[in-house]
């Protein structure tokens, strides 16, 4: 099952799966593609600013630290490997 | 021309640096207030070409007005610039697959490019093996690996170079651009690439991964940020008392020198209450600043400098900005005007000019002289407890009333003029690098000299200008008149006075605020030069301090308020005029001027009339 990523437990290696383009302006999506963020994208969350984890998150995406609001991690579904283990098992 | 262009972060500055060396020259694109760093570059064969630093782009469409720079110049739209001839796309080799997307968009323009595979041994160190051989078959143009900051692959990068550069005479070859490709085909492409380079990789524990967990931690994280903060601002005014006092030794020699040299008169008043008690004052803070960039440079090339900005975006979005706000407003504790020209990294345009508008609250290093100079003659020398001093105390309560008005300033500009969207925060964090000492030292370099010429110039001329107006018209001989009350300058103060009196300024202080318009500082310098003038050649008098003469003219409240003044008043011509530039007109620096005037008008009021009934 996709989690959100501001879910996504720390260090833990993901894919990115869909991402609500529409959750944010057309600006901000397409610095976050060139910042390789895109469906596909292997990402792992690395820090979360702030207490309660409202703040800033830092996540690699690729071979890249990249820096980001809650907003916009909200607008990002990834799946972890175990995710798709399971579901190529299923089936 | 050669244009060095690439993603920032991919280590083209330093790239740069190690091509041109000393040989460079720092200026401004015509009409915008991004930096123009051009150089040049010695071929082996003896020809030179020039070489231009471009502002780091993530591709030709530009959301900022570094980037529009970057397109334009590429174009050949950018006024004042050439199209380059040859493009050196500069890559960071462990982040080839995102950098590779905007290399590919660029080599699509079908100019003659190279590009440098720079940060190897970075990529080594993450595990990485790369084959630059691979690389340029695939993308059709020379690959040179580089190390900028340790000089390796220079001479395999200037040979490229060479071979590419036209001969003299020889026309320009004609550009044949490729069919454009959409950005998911680009990502695609520049992906497959990457991976077709990749020899070996090697998962490694990543010293940036380190050193992150404790910087970026949610406690320990703003801790060490505060504890860097408190250190950068301990060693600016402990490591400056040496260089500082030398300063003041050299220009006490001078006076010397020229008092011997000269016979009394015009000339020598001038010389000496004007051009060497003036531009003195000012020069005498050079350490300060200098210490102040020095921090700022470091935190930049080591790669901490968009943690703290990561850090501090919590705080900046309850005020309506982002976290790339920080390194504009860090350093304009050293000057105002980088702080504005860094400004243009922040892509959203209300949080741009936001951050432009609340620049000049934060204590700038010109500043210092004004508050060093009352701090000491008015701040009793003790302690308050816990090894803390008073004076230095009054001082953080200064730098704290300015950072503490600047987000009381943001927050109502977000809820009023510059309404909008919250703003967003989206940045690379860079990995950690250590810094190369000749390229800070080259940066502190620059900006000594950026001072010095406004210390030559401005400042000079301005102190010169005051000497005059202060000095003349003489009062009739034995009328029992000042001379500087009679003065041009004394009668233009008197005008201001009315209005200045209700918040406790007295004459001297109405006239110090006119020059000080042109560069804080020069109201320490016109205070010198007034006591100067107005001592004359009372021997006793002069070797007194100014301190200690404004000790026995001002009182406490007087004081206090002048300190309160200078935490908002925008006296900087140079911070008006980039304003202007970057905001592309004067509706926003005259707002500026007009409620910055405002808010120093009501706190140093405030001030005076607390401190008058208290007692003080």
């Amino acid at each position: 099952m996709p989690v959100l990523l501001t879910a996504l437990t720390p260090n833990r290696p993901a894919y990115v799966d869909t991402v609500d383009w529409t959750a944010m302006s057309e600006m901000d999506g397409k610095r976050l593609r060139e910042l390789g963020l895109c469906e596909g994208a292997s990402i792992e969350l690395l820090h979360r600013a702030g207490f309660a984890g409202r703040g800033a998150h830092a996540c690699r995406v690729g071979r890249m630290i990249v820096a980001m609001r809650a907003a916009h991690a909200a607008a990002i579904h990834v799946r972890t490997g175990a995710d798709i283990e399971g579901e190529a098992g299923a089936s | 021309m050669i244009a060095l262009v690439g993603n920032p972060n991919a280590g083209k500055s330093a790239l740069f640096n190690a091509l041109t060396g000393a040989r460079q020259k720092v200026g401004n694109y015509p009409g915008v207030t991004v930096e123009r760093k051009a150089g040049r570059l010695a071929l082996a064969d003896g020809r030179h070409v020039d070489i231009v630093d471009l502002p780091g782009s993530y591709s030709l469409d530009a959301k900022s007005p570094d980037e529009e720079v970057t397109r334009n110049v590429v174009f050949g739209y950018q006024e004042g610039e050439r199209q380059p001839d040859i493009l050196v796309i500069v890559v960071d080799a462990a982040n080839l697959d995102n950098h590779l997307r905007f290399a590919l968009e660029l080599i699509a323009l079908g100019r003659p490019s190279i590009v440098a595979l720079n940060m190897v041994d970075l990529a080594t160190r993450d595990g990485l093996e790369l084959d630059a051989k691979q690389l340029s078959e695939d993308l059709g143009v020379p690959v040179i690996p580089t190390v900028a900051v340790r000089r390796r692959g220079l001479d395999h990068l200037r040979e490229a170079i060479e071979a590419a550069v036209p001969a003299h005479g020889q026309p320009r070859g004609a550009f044949v651009p490729h069919a454009t490709r959409s950005e998911a085909e680009l990502r695609r492409e520049a992906q497959r690439i990457a991976r077709r380079a990749v020899v070996r990789e090697t998962p490694t524990r990543r010293l940036t991964g380190v050193i992150d967990k404790a910087v970026l931690h949610p406690v320990a994280g703003p801790l060490i940020l505060l504890g860097l903060l408190f250190v950068i601002f301990q060693a600016v005014f402990s490591w400056s008392e040496a260089p500082v006092a030398w300063i003041e030794e050299t220009f006490a020699a001078l006076q010397t020198g020229v008092e011997a040299l000269l016979p009394a008169g015009f000339l020598r008043d001038l010389i000496i209450q004007g051009v060497i008690n003036g531009v003195g004052s000012v020069v005498v803070f050079l350490p300060q600043i200098l210490i102040l960039f020095f921090f700022i440079l470091m935190l930049e090339a080591t790669g901490y400098m968009t943690r703290a900005a990561f850090l501090m975006d919590g705080l900046m979005a309850k005020v309506g900005l982002s976290g790339r706000a920080f390194i504009p407003l860090l350093s304009s504790f050293a000057c105002a005007i980088p702080g504005i020209m860094a400004t243009r990294t922040i892509a959203d345009p209300k949080d741009r000019l936001t951050t432009i508008l609340i620049a000049p609250l934060m204590t700038c290093s010109a500043r210092l002289p004004v508050y060093t100079l009352i701090i000491g003659a008015f701040i009793p020398n003790r302690d308050v407890g816990a090894g803390i001093g008073l004076q230095g105390l009054v001082m953080f309560g200064l730098y704290v009333s300015g950072i503490v008005g600047a987000l009381v300033a943001a927050t109502l500009l977000r809820l009023g003029v510059v309404k909008g969207s919250g703003g967003s925060f989206l940045m690379e964090l860079p990995k950690y690098q250590m810094p190369l000492l000749r390229d800070i030292i080259l940066g502190l370099w620059q900006r000594a000299w950026i001072f010095l010429r406004r210390a030559g110039t401005i400042i000079f001329a301005t102190t010169i200008a005051l000497w005059l107006l202060l000095s003349y018209p003489k009062p009739p001989e034995n009328s029992g008149q000042s001379l500087v009350e009679y003065s041009a300058a004394g009668r233009i103060a008197s005008v201001l006075e009315p209005v200045l009196r209700p918040i406790g300024f007295n004459h001297e202080i109405s006239l110090a605020l006119i020059p000080a318009m042109a560069a804080r500082e020069v109201a320490v310098s016109a205070l010198a030069t007034a006591n100067a003038v107005e001592e004359g050649d009372d021997e006793e008098a002069t070797a007194q301090s100014l301190a200690e003469r404004l000790q026995g003219r001002w009182s406490l409240p007087t004081a206090l308020a002048f300190l309160a003044w200078f935490v908002f008043a925008p006296q900087c011509i140079s911070t008006i005029a980039v304003a202007r530039r970057e905001t592309n007109g004067w509706r926003w620096p005259m707002f500026m001027v007009g409620y910055l005037f405002a808010l120093a008008y009501i706190a140093a009021g405030a001030t005076y009339w607390t401190a008058v009934a208290t007692g003080l």
